[in-house]
């Protein structure tokens, strides 16, 4: 199975920004460590990279469709609703509003 | 005239990427392009994931979404000129990445740049669009 996303209705600090990918595309990213284009056999995979950064405070929040695409159907399997927040330097946190919460 | 150059280049790289079978619901990659110009815009600068990995992806054809998305004005604005450099810095960032092979020389891009640095009269800009020219002109 191969994982595709959309990203959509992108906010930053409360101004919306756009859909930067309003249809389907891979998740996978060819160059980056442990990211593959197909689900393992188990139909895991891993999102990465995955983060935000800037110089000054912010709060982005989006939409993540994911789906799998088999024999040229999107099957859509989960939505994650993001936000992503940095109030200093060094410090922020991740969270997509049920099942991911991750800060530092 | 430079305009006019501009626009024929526009339309030999837009029948090459048809060619080349990208997605025909946004062949250009102008909804990227043009959330990273908000994301960017007013001298703000943040630095996405999801982004930054179809960015990489770009290179030259980062420049032809950039003139399909921004008039002349914005050419000689220099707080919009500010705004896309970094895009196009990140568009040739990762040389190995660039899914089209015609894409890993930037010559459309190259050819905007000298086009902004020429009609753009704020000193800082010229030298912040000098500065990426010598950043893209490192690559293959």
């Amino acid at each position: 199975m191969e994982p595709q996303e959309e990203i959509l209705n992108e906010v930053i600090n409360g101004t919306p920004i756009g859909n930067p990918e309003p249809t389907w595309v891979d998740i996978w990213n060819a160059n980056y460590p442990g990211s593959t284009q197909f689900t393992n056999a188990g139909g895991q995979f891993l999102d990465a990279p995955f983060g935000a950064c800037t110089l000054t405070p912010f709060v982005d929040t989006f939409t993540q469709p994911i789906s799998m695409l088999m024999n040229g159907t999107n099957y859509t399997v989960r939505t994650n609703s993001w936000t992503l927040t940095s109030t200093a330097a060094g410090h922020g946190s991740v969270t997509n509003g049920s099942d991911v919460t991750q800060s530092k | 005239m430079a305009r006019t150059i501009l626009r024929v280049i526009l339309v030999f790289v837009s029948l090459t990427v048809a060619g080349y079978g990208q997605s025909m619901n946004d062949p250009y990659s102008l909804n990227l392009v043009s959330t990273e110009l908000n994301a960017n815009s007013g001298g703000r600068r943040i630095v996405r994931s999801w982004a930054q990995k179809r960015l990489v992806l770009l290179g030259d054809g980062v420049s032809v979404a950039l003139l399909k998305l921004l008039d002349d004005s914005d050419l000689k604005n220099p707080e919009k000129v500010r705004d896309l450099l970094p895009i196009i810095r990140d568009a040739f960032s990762r040389p190995e990445s660039i899914a089209i092979e015609a894409d890993r020389k930037p010559r459309v891009t190259l050819f905007l740049l000298n086009y902004i640095r020429q009609n753009i009269s704020d000193s800082e800009a010229q030298s912040e669009v000098q500065k990426t020219m010598d950043f893209i002109g490192k690559g293959p």
